[in-house]
């Protein structure tokens, strides 16, 4: 009877440490492809970091990460219309998400689709007002639209929350140049080659004005 | 392919506008439409003609666009021709409806748009003549009017393809006009015009100006209303700058356009207008600016001289004129 305990004890832990080995095993595998999958966006290969990953596409639908990344990466590759397919799916499995939302503008925005990448920004912005990243693919949008009046006011804006920027400055320099306010765009101009003292298009705009 | 009293028309547009909207998404519909509204006035001389004196043209265009992924287009348009002495007075009235779809693709790198008009046209031609006979003027008390009307039908269908750099543009396009005379008989019998073009767009200059060249060949079913010509074609130029922000008067754009080459009852994509009298165009001319007024919103004037000859009555005459809208986005 003892011997008989002791074998199905024995028996027990056998069978659990196999299932343990097994479970650990797939967890193993599981980030092991998304071990790899970042190795291989780091040597640039793109469309491998993603193909690593169908798999858990196909068998995790409700996974909001994977679609995050596999957006990211088909950005990355330069297929647009994938990544916003990809990064809609995430919205569409969290409606609150910042991420997929300014995910989204990237693609968006470099197929040229102004006004839709414009919305995804002013979106985030809803939720979080100062959100940098919202504010720059905003001005982007401003920008490709010639909204030049509403952008050189957004960058000022921004600028107060950002006065360590070189980029905003950029955008307020643009602006008032389209709107001919020359004293305000050499002003920007001049902040931004305080930030960056190369800057090509700062240099020549003051070489141009001076 | 005849559209009789414009219906089949109407609802081969409406079936476009129907896929468009279905293909759209709607999730996010709330702010995802923006608007504008064009109104538009074309006052005309002519110079030489046996038949015509003056053209005054007025109309809207009222435009709704789906984020960056095409539109609807409504216009109208009324156009008052006043014929010189014994020679028909001409009322038209013109319903536009245009349909877009921009697709976006990765392997073109640049946008593919496919377009869709409809224009519902009646024209009625009121001609007076003196009861007696004699010379007496027409419109005074005394004299008789025949009013006739007559119905044309286009329908204009184009594929297009951008590039993301906005440096190239090209478009193929069909158009199928038919018109529907009411009298029906030599020389004013029932005729169709189908009108091929190509168009293509090359940007220089850093995208400041722009050259666009179209090719119009355009068939008619017949010759008869035309002098025997059935066929016509031409070569359309424009020349489109875009200014650095100080330009002189503050000018946003300028345009000048050339029409080398002839051209019978032609549709202009750009104009969104048919030229539906049957003289043969021989010759064009047109310079305009544009000017912004705030962010949206924009002011264009064009001045144009034209040359025409009308085979039937071996009448070559000339118009001048000059055109305005105003365009209002929000």
């Amino acid at each position: 009877m003892k011997f008989k305990l002791s074998y199905s004890k024995t028996f027990s832990r056998m069978f659990s440490g196999l299932i343990l080995c097994f479970v650990t095993s797939a967890n193993s595998a599981s980030v092991d492809v998304w071990a790899e999958s970042y190795r291989l966006e780091s040597l640039t290969r793109y469309e491998d970091a993603a193909q690593v990953l169908m798999p858990v596409v196909k068998k995790e639908s409700k996974n909001e990460f994977v679609f995050l990344r596999m957006g990211w990466l088909n950005y990355l590759r330069g297929n647009h219309n994938d990544a916003i397919d990809y990064y809609k799916t995430a919205l569409d499995l969290n409606k609150n998400s910042l991420d997929a939302r300014l995910g989204l503008t990237l693609p968006l925005l470099a197929q040229q689709r102004w006004k839709e990448a414009a919305k995804f920004a002013q979106e985030t912005l809803q939720t979080a007002p100062w959100n940098y990243y919202a504010h720059v693919r905003l001005m982007i949008a401003e920008e490709g639209m010639r909204q030049w009046q509403t952008l050189a006011k957004h960058a000022s804006e921004v600028y107060l929350r950002y006065p360590s920027d070189a980029t905003v400055l950029v955008y307020q320099a643009r602006a008032n140049r389209w709107l001919n306010n020359t004293t305000e765009a050499k002003q920007a101009y001049l902040k931004v080659l305080e930030r960056i003292p190369g800057h090509i298009e700062a240099l020549q705009y003051l070489e141009e004005h001076r | 392919m005849a559209f009789s009293n414009h219906k089949e028309l109407y609802w081969v547009v409406t079936f476009f506008i129907a896929l468009i909207l279905s293909t759209s998404n709607f999730a996010y519909a709330a702010n995802s439409w923006s608007v504008g509204l064009t109104p538009q006035l074309l006052m005309s001389q002519y110079s030489g003609s046996e038949e015509r004196d003056t053209l005054t043209s007025y109309g809207v265009m009222a435009k709704a666009d789906y984020l960056d992924n095409g539109g609807l287009t409504l216009g109208y348009n009324f156009t008052a021709v006043r014929g010189k002495a014994l020679n028909p007075d001409i009322d038209e009235t013109s319903w536009y409806i245009s349909g877009r779809a921009i697709r976006y693709s990765d392997l073109m790198a640049g946008k593919v748009g496919l377009r869709l008009d409809g224009y519902a046209i009646t024209d009625k031609s009121t001609i007076n003549q003196p009861a007696d006979n004699s010379t007496m003027r027409p419109n005074r008390p005394g004299s008789t009017s025949s009013t006739f009307t007559d119905n044309v039908s286009v329908m204009y269908a184009q594929l297009d393809y951008k590039n993301y750099g906005d440096r190239f543009y090209a478009d193929i396009a069909y158009a199928y006009s038919d018109y529907d005379y009411e009298t029906n008989t030599a020389p004013y019998r029932d005729n169709q015009v189908q009108q091929f073009t190509t168009t293509a767009v090359m940007a220089f200059n850093d995208s400041y100006d722009l050259l666009q060249t179209r090719f119009y060949f355009i068939r008619l079913d017949h010759g008869d209303n035309t002098g025997g010509v059935d066929h016509s074609n031409a070569l359309e130029f424009k020349w489109l700058h875009w200014f650095q922000p100080n330009a002189p008067l503050n000018v946003n754009s300028s345009l000048v356009k050339l029409l080398a080459g002839k051209r019978l009852y032609p549709v202009d994509p750009d104009a969104a207008t048919t030229y539906s009298i049957s003289d043969l165009q021989t010759s064009s001319v047109a310079a305009g600016l544009d000017w912004k007024l705030g962010e949206l919103s924009k002011i264009f004037l064009l001045i144009g001289y034209d040359h025409y000859d009308n085979p039937q009555i071996n009448d070559t005459y000339s118009t001048r004129y000059i055109f305005g809208s105003l365009l209002f986005n929000w």
